[in-house]
């Protein structure tokens, strides 16, 4: 049976949101949801949180957003931060940054909001197949765009094609800051699907296998038992 | 033998150019528990639709409203089995209705009517 996570769905405020985000995650069939925080420091009462989604089998992985003006500030960020988080996007708005976050194998996700869906180029492209960092669309980035939305879409379109032929992952996400912004996972795919041109197997992988491999990714990184890339401690079953 | 004529005469449904036809079931939630009447539902559905893949997309589509129960939240859809994604995408693009947040969210597609009203009747009892 499939897997479904919604890679972005803002860290809620108060226990009640948390509540109402868990019941309808679950009610969408999704088994996890990356609550997001655009600042770089563990949000207050997260285990409290996580707690609530846990009572609704639903995953809450920590999700930190940057926004870096510059590739040194990008850097710096995640040399502090990464470690505190299970996932880390980069939505780029400035070409030096977004070159410096598909080059940095530390980046999971890529997100281009508006016009900077340009700097989803072919030089981008190849620099996230290498380290294999994932490009991100979001509904609710989507629908913010309004009036923008056809040019958005035939840039996006274009270098998506790009992408797949290289073989860069490709996320889908809510984006929700809400109850109402959360969307079926299948209906996730069906925007992906229509929307970016995308083939039906690449389609669902976008909001099942492709997100929950990387929060597995780094998860395996942030136990205690990793050591580097393809070497784990083994034999003690107290160590994560 | 029934099932016979009933597989003869969907063959020569589809034979006859109608085409295939997919039923689909959504549910809407809208901010502050708002219930909409039907008819903002149906035009809010149709003009996302419109919106999206013009004219001549919901042409293609074979767009047809079946019905929308206010007390439960569910709507029924009929479309073209081609345009089953299409229609989920106008969906889930539906963001706002009647000024205030909303969503739709497909709950199941079928291809008959029937296997729909299961459904609604395992939601009712529930």
């Amino acid at each position: 049976m499939r897997r479904f996570i919604d890679l972005q769905v803002r860290f809620p405020e108060t226990l009640g949101e948390a509540e109402l985000l868990a019941r309808h995650l679950r009610k969408l069939c999704f088994k996890a949801a990356a609550l997001t925080v655009s600042t770089p420091r563990k949000p207050e009462g997260l285990q409290a949180v996580r707690e609530v989604f846990a009572k609704y089998g639903v995953d809450a992985p920590l999700r930190l957003n940057l926004k870096p003006k510059s590739s040194a500030e990008l850097l710096e960020a995640l040399r502090a931060h990464r470690r505190s988080f299970e996932v880390v996007s980069v939505v780029c708005l400035g070409k030096q940054a977004a070159r410096q976050a598909a080059k940095d194998h530390r980046v999971d996700t890529l997100m281009f909001p508006s016009k900077a869906v340009r700097l989803l180029d072919e030089a981008e492209v190849e620099l996230a197949r290498v380290s294999g960092v994932a490009v991100e669309f979001s509904l609710s980035m989507l629908l913010k765009l309004g009036e923008a939305l056809p040019a958005y879409l035939a840039e996006a379109r274009r270098n998506v094609k790009k992408a797949l032929k290289k073989g860069v992952p490709l996320v889908f996400s809510s984006g929700a800051s809400d109850v109402y912004g959360l969307r079926a996972p299948r209906d996730l795919a069906a925007v992906a699907e229509t929307m970016l041109d995308l083939p039906d197997p690449v389609k669902v992988s976008t909001v099942s296998h492709v997100p929950m491999a990387i929060l597995e990714r780094n998860r395996g990184k942030l136990s205690s038992s990793f050591v580097e890339l393809g070497v784990r401690l083994l034999g003690d079953e107290s160590r994560g | 033998m029934s099932w016979v004529y009933a597989f003869w005469e969907m063959k020569a449904v589809v034979k006859a150019g109608r085409g295939k036809r997919r039923y689909l079931l959504f549910h809407l939630t809208v901010e502050g528990g708002f219930k909409p009447e039907a008819e903002e539902v149906r035009k809010a559905v149709y003009e996302a639709y419109r919106r999206l893949f013009g004219l001549a997309g919901l042409s293609q589509a074979e767009l047809a409203w079946i019905g929308y129960m206010e007390n439960l939240e569910l709507g029924i859809l009929r479309c073209s089995h081609r345009a089953v994604s299409s229609l989920r995408a106008a969906l889930a693009m539906t963001g706002m209705l009647g000024g205030r947040k909303a969503r739709i969210c497909t709950v199941r597609v079928s291809g008959t009517r029937k296997a729909l009203k299961e459904v609604l009747s395992q939601v009712k009892s529930s």
